[in-house]
């Protein structure tokens, strides 16, 4: 680090917080990761640029991703934190709001708050050289940056955030509304408009079903073809039913899933939409009842990839256009680490530039950075966020109470760097690489945890 | 120790449906910033016979008490259970408390707050006169600070008993000689929960 840097922030010593261990982000995952850290008997300093909890999960936030009907696509029992049980009387899938008020209470019932320094960005986080780390921190409002130092930090800042927009021909020129899912919040915006929606992901096909009985038309535009798996599969949440044909080897489970789902929601084509070319779950499945019906009712018009933009035109590649009023984008996000050297996380470089980490959490370039919540899965990911941070607890207690085991640990954790803990193959698609497994990688982390706790 | 069971197969396939549950308050006059104690009974009676003399003595030295009756107890008897349902009905209302309670489980009751210790990290666990049946019990999560209590000459959860259950949660078991196996109800009924307190007050309160 040059001495420019210092100057810039203006500080130039780093004030010392010993064995404290840092957490950037108090959504979901940084929550986990102070409660869980405390338990393990650290003491956690937790910077949160909003001045609430919940991140992505808070509407409030100007980068959160949710819309007036935004409720969970894993049911309730599959996504509650697995020592923090939701209220048995919440529905199988709850709406945004009863989600921030559980992460709320999770805060105040585990007393997180006080650990919890809101308002606060980390502009930058150093590796002091000795395993240690400096982190500056700056107001969102001022510019009174301070440095302080860690023994160690957890980066929890979510991956939902930053949107990631395509470019397509002649999209400049397009004279109506584009925004990007992420912008949309209310049905009010779409009343009266034409409207198409672009990307199949679990965000797109929802919000398709809201704009379909708001908007004057609404059109949805998919590149290939995918699994709409229903909310309720014989007469339970679909997670469930799934979880019920665990014992089955996962070849006969997915063909078995496979014929039902083509028996109850039929073929895809009849609806005007692509037949899906891989198998189910090998690609994140769309958890979605209403798609389908509101084809069915003629309420959203499917079309295929786009093709280019005129001023007032959007072309398909089938040859058709439509002239839609505003175009909402719901094509993800980026995973953007902007206060970190991304070589720090692994990362390969270029925009989709996905970390390569140990078990989705370390980085084999340092043991005392730690990455939570960085992960997709074809289920609930609290459950497994929680898991991560217990394991990421455990890992830096180790190190502090036996360094020769903990040498042994890293020794036989950094080969594994950028394993994949999946069934049989994924689709290698930028948002792919934080796929995982549900099961496969919940065994695997519990097989971590047991190896920290010096279980045989 | 037992391992940890991160996959939960049972209950994410069959979760435990909701059921009502009765839950008997006493609180302290003055707040005194001590935890709040949750008390499980095991059998039908449930929450009853807490709320006898325990309750109003644990709220009257500053620790708010609840009493908890699972499903198939006291007035919650209608809907019937089985362990696995009991332990959520505990985890439930730990839970849903404004903050994280210590958790108290006498005779079979210890065996459901066994249970429910792997699903809600409880601020400190108390096994009185614990019956915790067959299994070994799963591991707890949060590792919380553990009391185990009874009396030696109880027929129902005799000397061995309470030193099975001490040496697997690794701590020494407290003996009251002569409180009998229901010590909440017995006429030295002060005795062993002035005990239980003093030690959350050494252990707990003010962490």
């Amino acid at each position: 680090m040059s001495e420019g840097q210092f100057d810039a922030y203006g500080v130039d010593a780093a004030y010392d917080r010993g064995e404290a261990v840092c957490v950037i982000g108090a959504g979901m995952a940084g929550l986990l990761a102070v409660k869980n850290l405390r338990e393990q008997g650290f003491t956690v300093d937790c910077y949160e640029r909003e001045t609430a909890v919940g991140g992505s999960w808070n509407w409030r936030h100007d980068r959160s991703p949710v819309y007036s009907s935004t409720h969970l696509v894993s049911s309730r029992t599959h996504t509650e934190f697995p020592d923090f049980p939701m209220p048995d009387d919440w529905p199988d899938y709850p709406h945004h709001s009863q989600i921030l008020a559980y992460l709320e209470r999770y805060t105040d019932h585990f007393g997180l708050r006080e650990h919890i320094w809101f308002g606060s960005e980390i502009s930058r986080i150093e590796p002091t050289g000795d395993g240690r780390w400096d982190v500056i921190v700056k107001p969102v409002s001022g510019n009174a940056a301070r440095r302080l130092r860690y023994s160690a930090v957890v980066i929890a800042n979510g991956h939902n955030w930053d949107p990631r927009l395509p470019s397509y021909k002649g999209q400049e020129e397009f004279r109506g509304e584009i925004l990007h899912s992420s912008a949309y919040k209310e049905p009010a915006r779409v009343r009266g408009r034409k409207v198409l929606v672009v990307g199949a992901g679990n965000s797109g096909c929802d919000i398709a079903g809201e704009i379909a009985v708001n908007a004057d038309k609404c059109w949805h535009s998919t590149r290939r073809g995918y699994w709409f798996v229903p909310k309720y599969m014989f007469g339970r949440p679909g997670d469930q039913t799934m979880a019920r044909m665990s014992w089955m080897p996962f070849g006969l489970r997915q063909k078995v899933s496979q014929f039902a789902i083509r028996r109850v929601v039929g073929d895809p084509r009849r609806f005007g939409l692509q037949r899906p070319e891989h198998a189910l779950f090998a690609s994140h499945p769309i958890v979605n009842s209403h798609l389908l019906h509101h084809i069915g009712h003629g309420t959203i018009t499917p079309k295929p990839d786009i093709d280019h933009f005129t001023a007032d035109e959007v072309h398909f590649t089938d040859g058709t256009s439509v002239k839609p009023q505003l175009v909402i984008m719901a094509t993800g996000y980026r995973t953007t680490f902007g206060f970190c050297d991304p070589e720090l996380l692994g990362m390969e470089g270029g925009d989709d530039g996905s970390p390569r980490l140990i078990g989705h959490m370390f980085t084999p370039r340092t043991p005392t950075l730690a990455v939570a919540g960085l992960l997709q899965a074809d289920g609930g990911i609290f459950p497994l966020v929680h898991w991560q941070t217990i394991a990421i607890a455990k890992w830096l207690r180790l190190r502090q109470k036996d360094p020769e085991a903990a040498a042994r640990f890293w020794a036989n954790a950094v080969p594994e760097a950028g394993r994949r803990y999946v069934h049989g193959k994924l689709n290698d698609t930028p948002r792919h690489r934080l796929e995982v497994s549900y099961e496969v990688y919940l065994k695997a982390l519990g097989q971590m945890i047991e190896e920290l706790d010096g279980v045989k | 120790m037992s391992r940890l069971d991160l996959l939960r197969l049972g209950d994410r396939r069959e979760p435990v449906p909701h059921a009502a549950r009765e839950v008997i308050t006493s609180e302290p006059d003055e707040p005194a910033g001590k935890p709040a104690l949750l008390f499980v009974g095991g059998d039908r009676r449930g929450a009853g016979i807490f709320a006898e003399h325990w309750l109003g003595h644990a709220a009257g030295r500053g620790f708010p008490a609840y009493a908890l009756s699972v499903r198939g107890q006291g007035r919650a008897a209608e809907v019937k259970g089985d362990l696995r349902a009991w332990a959520s009905d505990v985890a439930q209302t730990a839970a849903s408390l404004p903050a994280r309670p210590v958790i108290i489980g006498h005779s079979k009751g210890a065996q459901i707050l066994a249970e429910a210790l792997a699903r809600y990290p409880a601020r400190a666990a108390v096994f009185v006169a614990p019956r915790l049946g067959r299994l070994v019990p799963p591991t707890p999560a949060g590792a919380p600070p553990t009391l185990v209590v009874g009396d030696p000459d109880d027929k129902r959860a005799p000397r061995q008993m309470l030193e099975k259950a001490a040496a697997h949660y690794g701590v020494a078991p407290l003996f009251f000689q002569g409180a009998g196996h229901e010590m909440m109800l017995a006429a030295a009924w002060r005795e062993p929960l002035d005990a239980i307190l003093d030690w959350l007050d050494g252990t707990v309160v003010g962490e």
